[in-house]
């Protein structure tokens, strides 16, 4: 997964994100400590301040859970965790609930201050004002901790 | 669409449908909802209010002690913090909610209170008969979205984006509709 040139990195088309491919995204302590069941997944992860144009996530063609927890400013798991979204019921999903979403390759070529170099980086695309509740709550019914990244309480 | 003053997004209209009586337009709807609920507020005794807010602070306390007032930036990502006026706020949406249900004799277990990193807060309800998500966003003008469901029931599905002068009214409504 290691790159010889960033700046060459394209960016894939969505029909590559195949259904046994997965998103992992970062969940922070805040988030979670509240949870009374950390065995699940709770609809207050799946927004974010930082992309405005999508739900930043990464894709398992090029990263691991491990890569996604590393790439947070903390890398201890009693303060983050790491959360998977399976592609394939994200799909399901979208058809079934009949929502305006995709998945949008965004990889990061080069690194400033806020953001690290990243090919997998990707953005969930069409959450917006007026689906984003029903979104929250359609996608914590399908994500899941990534083995071994669920938070130490 | 205006309404006593309130602005009301075209979208709602349609969609608090499900919760009209027979022959009720939405803005009959509305003026019942608001009616009922000053007639509610004003007749409610101090220690029954005192009482379901001591309910309420004491369900949600350690949510409290571990959320509000936490500084921006808490994530490391640009993560926005959450003040004490928020949580008062909501405490006071809550209120009205557990007033109505009170006034009807119906019961709901307390919510989830959940923090986001914008800084909004969600409230989850999340139970074997219904689940209802309130997306709470510290400003006071942009509009409270909801989305519940009544298990087995697609036809009480509520997806509203509401101000917050009207949010605690649709919310009560529709738990009284369902319970």
């Amino acid at each position: 997964m290691v790159e010889k040139d960033p700046l060459s990195w394209k960016t894939e088309p969505s029909e590559n994100y195949l259904d046994d491919h997965f998103l992992y995204r970062g969940v922070h302590k805040v988030l979670w400590k509240n949870w009374p069941d950390l065995n699940r997944i709770y609809p207050n992860f799946f927004i974010t301040s930082q992309a405005k144009e999508g739900l930043s996530v990464d894709w398992s063609k090029y990263a691991t859970p491990l890569f996604t927890l590393n790439h947070l400013p903390d890398l201890s798991l009693e303060i983050n965790g790491i959360v998977e979204l399976n592609v394939g019921n994200l799909k399901q999903l979208i058809i079934n609930a009949n929502l305006p979403i995709n998945i949008q390759h965004d990889p990061i070529g080069t690194q400033n201050k806020d953001q690290r170099i990243n090919r997998a980086h990707s953005l969930i695309i069409g959450i917006n004002k007026m689906n984003k509740t029903k979104v929250k709550r359609f996608f914590s019914k399908i994500a899941k901790w990534a083995k071994d990244m669920a938070p130490f309480s | 669409m205006t309404h006593k003053f309130i602005d009301i997004p075209e979208e709602t209209y349609i969609r608090l449908t499900e919760l009209k009586r027979v022959n009720e337009t939405i803005p009959d709807l509305l003026t019942r909802l608001i009616a009922s609920s000053n007639d509610l507020k004003e007749g409610l005794s101090e220690p029954i209010r005192n009482k379901i807010i001591d309910k309420l602070n004491l369900a949600l306390k350690k949510f409290k002690e571990d959320t509000i007032n936490l500084q921006d930036d808490w994530d490391g990502q640009g993560s926005k913090g959450f003040s004490e006026e928020l949580w008062q706020n909501v405490i006071d949406f809550l209120l009205l909610i557990y007033i109505e249900l009170h006034a009807e004799d119906l019961e709901a277990p307390f919510p989830l209170v959940l923090p986001n990193v914008d800084g909004s807060l969600d409230i989850d309800w999340e139970t074997e008969s219904f689940e209802l998500l309130i997306n709470f966003p510290p400003d006071p003008e942009e509009l409270i979205h909801m989305f519940g469901e009544k298990m087995g029931s697609p036809k009480n599905e509520l997806d509203v984006r509401i101000n917050r002068e009207l949010a605690s009214l649709v919310v009560s409504e529709w738990l009284k509709k369902i319970l």
